[in-house]
């Protein structure tokens, strides 16, 4: 009896997970001692997805019909799939293009799409969980290379793979005072205290309605929290979660509403899932 | 011509509005069947996704009722409560759905014709604004 | 008729098909069929807070996303006229230079080596086969990402660039710990550009298969020499004779781009020649070819390649020498920069303001010329963006070259050598070390008979 095959694909992505497996160094060896890696675009040369594998990882979105048909090839030919990164889970950035509809899309960046040789663009970006069932999640934009290695190392253990449950504020070592200030922050505007929380001082910072278990690194260098983990478990939407806290303390937050800036940072990587998605599909001017 | 009868959740917290629509009850006063009403303890315990969720399962308008300015019994869920409201229009309306299927009215236990005028006007908009889009 | 299609063409950063179509006796058909999905980003970033983009950007590829931050920040930079401090913009290039380190050697080790040691099981056989090489380039490249995240603050997705400087100044402890580890990865880096050289130069014919085009070039240069955070932009002529230097903001003067139906990389070339005759290339070889030197150890392996191949070089297998001449100069530049007393400086922030304004900012990624190119308003959001990314004004070129090579390699396809015809092309693939993540805004080599 073989080692278990391991598939890994790439959707519509960027390839930033796969850099999570290649940045793994001597780790990618020794998994590479436990699995056999039958099929990965950046890693192997293997055209073909084997007829049966144990695991797969899908990084990316669904954009294109090609991204359907290999998501549904994966299901159909691998015992556990997992959602790989943010994309795969939640939509990603590429979904904040929801917000337009296809026809606007292609206009601007292309004039005409292209269709010869070429998959067909999908009215809008989704996360595969839309189409296949999911077995797991390692979430992130891009993953933790130690959450990677735990979740297949679980599972290689035939284990179900656990996800830390809290927040990221959790982890963050900016101080809280409690005081929240009345003028909101944005990005370009630097902080008057870095060492204090970055929500207080008016930024929209996501740690909140985000799972933990990135080390807070983002605030570590001074920069407010994106959201790219996507929110813990018992959050159904990250966006509308942040939403609800932040009408607690954040009101001069509700003015100057556009839809692009506030997608941008509350649903920055959940745009894709928001449950009204479909409504946005069909290409409502804003 | 068939009539449009809108389905309307009206969430309404314990305290105040609850007891308003009650008392309407009690005293024969008549408001739209097609409001269902849901209590809560407070309409600071209302979630952004809770209102998402109903228009999800069909409401075609969703009206949150809470106390008066300075009555809710738990200091400021109200104002929360109209924090998140008012955000969630402007979201609602980015989206497609429209800024006038949610409002939130304020009222004491006392003013049950306060809750009475609020389902009636409500209805009647959404009952104007058509059934939901959200609805397949 | 046949034909050839190579689905996907693997090892490479991103997706893409080859299709070939063979007659009797000549090919009829190239396309290189850029799979990859369009993202949009150009129109998703409308309406955005700029200061948001070099976040949302980096995000257009995982391997390159050092240089998408960076041509970001710039870009808003350019557009409010703010200018980064010193010692935050001595910090992006040690950012940059350790994302040249990273992608360079990533490109090498896992993607071209196997191609140049002809192993034809991909990153794999290196495994197996050369062990103490693929370690070796897994120790630099770990250098080059503890230097990524030490300085842009992950490994995946820089984020402390922020308009008007960096998040978070670099200290002395941080120049200490990135000292440490950075001879033993030198070492392995002369290491690494020997056995490509040497692997080139002793299997010259490699170049005699593969067919070879003169192109024009372009690539930014300080004062003629070897730059990649900023400077002008300079095209040359096959023949090495400067066409054109431009400020980087006068871009779309020169350069146009035409949308195919068949990719969903749109083609740039330049304007007054038209497509047809406007390609040009960037990347290593445009640098190569561009910069008077490199200065350095590096500065003798870019001797080594032009006493060896010309003062101008074309082919594409020269893209791995070209590299490997660059990924000795990248690590020689994160020494300099590391040695250079200003970087360490707690002025790293000067808070620009948001303006209604254009802005181009243009950096030299691993893989060529990136632009960025931001309109935006009073509040300073987005209001129009427009991106060239490296690879697609390398895709023509590659498109040409495939159809060079399947013509060349005709007689073996017709009578079905495909596998070894297959291999063949892809590898002139994977010389140009295409990004196609970037390349958007896919060699299944199909033979139908």
């Amino acid at each position: 009896m073989g080692k278990p095959k391991l598939v890994t694909v790439g959707l519509t992505s960027d390839a930033g997970c796969h850099m999570v497996l290649v940045n793994l160094h001597e780790a990618l060896f020794d998994l590479a001692g436990q699995v056999e890696i039958a099929h990965s675009y950046l890693l192997t040369d293997e055209k073909a997805i084997p007829g049966r594998a144990e695991i797969a990882l899908i990084e990316g979105g669904v954009r294109t019909t090609h991204d359907e048909e290999v998501a549904k090839e994966v299901r159909s030919k691998c015992k556990t799939v997992v959602a790989f990164g943010s994309c795969a889970s939640l939509g990603g950035i590429p979904g904040l293009a929801n917000t337009i509809g296809l026809q606007e899309l292609s206009h601007s960046v292309y004039g005409a799409l292209p269709n010869v040789g070429v998959p067909a663009a999908l009215p809008t970006v989704r996360p595969i969980s839309d189409l296949i069932r999911v077995d797991y999640v390692i979430p992130g934009c891009p993953p933790e290379a130690s959450e990677t290695v735990a979740v297949l190392a679980a599972l290689l253990k035939g284990e179900a793979p656990r996800l830390p449950v809290k927040n990221v504020c959790y982890e963050c070592g900016k101080q809280q005072t409690r005081a929240y200030s009345s003028a909101s922050r944005r990005l370009h505007e630097r902080a008057a205290d870095p060492q204090r929380c970055l929500l207080e001082q008016g930024y929209l910072c996501m740690g909140p309605a985000t799972r933990s278990g990135c080390r807070a690194r983002c605030l570590e260098v001074n920069i407010p929290c994106e959201g790219c983990r996507g929110s813990s478990d018992g959050a159904e939407d990250q966006g509308l979660a942040m939403m609800d806290a932040l009408a607690t303390v954040a009101y001069p937050l509700v003015e100057n509403y556009s839809l692009a800036r506030d997608s941008a940072a509350l649903h920055r990587f959940t745009l894709a899932r928001l449950r009204a998605n479909h409504v946005l599909r069909r290409g409502e001017p804003q | 011509m068939e009539q449009f009868e809108p389905k309307v959740l009206a969430i309404c917290c314990w305290w105040c509005s609850y007891g308003a629509a009650d008392l309407a009850g009690t005293s024969k006063m008549d408001y739209p069947t097609g409001v269902r009403i849901v209590r809560v303890p407070c309409t600071g315990r209302v979630d952004p996704l809770h209102v998402l969720q109903a228009f999800k399962e069909g409401a075609d308008g969703v009206l949150v009722a809470g106390c008066l300015k300075d009555g809710c019994h738990y200091v400021d869920g109200n104002i929360k409560a109209e924090a998140r409201v008012l955000w969630l229009k402007k979201k609602l309306k980015a989206v497609g759905l429209g800024d006038e299927r949610l409002e939130m009215y304020l009222m004491s236990a006392a003013q049950s014709d306060r809750f009475v005028q609020a389902a009636t006007e409500f209805t009647e908009r959404v009952a104007k604004l058509g059934p939901s889009p959200l609805k397949r | 008729m046949k034909e050839l299609v190579l689905q996907p063409v693997t090892r490479i950063e991103g997706h893409a098909r080859v299709y070939i179509r063979v007659g009797e006796d000549a090919v009829e058909d190239v396309q290189v069929n850029v799979v990859e999905s369009p993202r949009f980003f150009e129109r998703l970033l409308v309406g955005k807070p700029a200061e948001e983009a070099p976040r949302l950007t980096a995000r257009i590829c995982g391997v390159c996303h050092v240089s998408h931050h960076l041509a970001s920040v710039k870009t808003v930079e350019a557009a409010w006229e703010a200018t980064p401090t010193t010692p935050a913009r001595l910090a992006r290039e040690l950012l940059l230079a350790s994302g040249h380190v990273t992608s360079h050697c990533l490109h090498f080790s896992l993607l071209s080596l196997p191609d140049l040691l002809r192993l034809k099981k991909g990153a794999v056989s290196l495994l197996e086969e050369r062990p103490k090489l693929a370690k070796d380039a897994f120790k630099l490249h770990e250098y080059g990402l503890r230097t990524t995240r030490e300085i842009g603050g992950r490994d995946v997705h820089s984020i402390t660039a922020v308009p008007g400087g960096m998040s978070i100044a670099v200290d002395g402890s941080k120049v200490d710990r990135l000292r440490q580890g950075w001879e033993e990865a030198y070492a392995v880096t002369v290491n690494l550009a020997d056995v490509a050289f040497e692997a080139l130069e002793a299997q010259p014919n490699i170049l005699l298969e593969a067919p070879s085009t003169p192109t024009y070039y372009m690539a930014l240069h300080r004062n003629g020499d070897h730059a990649l955070y900023d400077g002008a932009l300079r095209v040359i002529a096959p023949d090495g004779t400067v066409k054109h230097d431009f400020d980087v903001a006068q871009y779309s003067h020169l350069i146009a781009e035409e949308t195919l139906e068949h990719s969903y990389v749109r083609y740039p070339y330049l304007t007054e020649l038209g497509p047809a005759n406007g390609r040009y290339r960037v990347g290593p070889l445009a640098r190569a070819n561009i910069a008077e030197g490199f200065g350095g150890k590096a500065e003798d392996y870019l001797r080594r390649l032009r006493r060896r191949f010309g003062r101008i070089v074309h082919h594409p297998m020269l893209y791995h020498l070209a590299r490997a001449a660059e990924l000795v100069k990248a690590m020689e530049s994160v020494r300099a920069l590391l040695d250079d007393p200003r970087l360490v400086g707690d002025d790293i922030w000067a808070e620009a303001k948001p303006r209604k304004g254009r802005g181009v900012g243009v950096i030299e990624a691993p893989r060529g010329s990136l632009i960025h190119d931001y309109e935006t308003d009073y509040d300073g959001l987005i209001t129009r963006a427009n991106l060239i990314v490296a690879t697609c004004q390398n895709v023509p070129s590659i498109e040409a070259g495939v159809r060079d090579y399947a013509s060349k390699l005709l007689p073996q396809i017709l009578v079905g050598a495909q596998e070894d015809a297959s291999w063949r092309i892809e590898t002139l693939v994977r010389a140009y070390d295409p990004c196609l993540s970037c390349a958007t805004h896919f060699v299944k080599i199909e033979f139908a008979s």
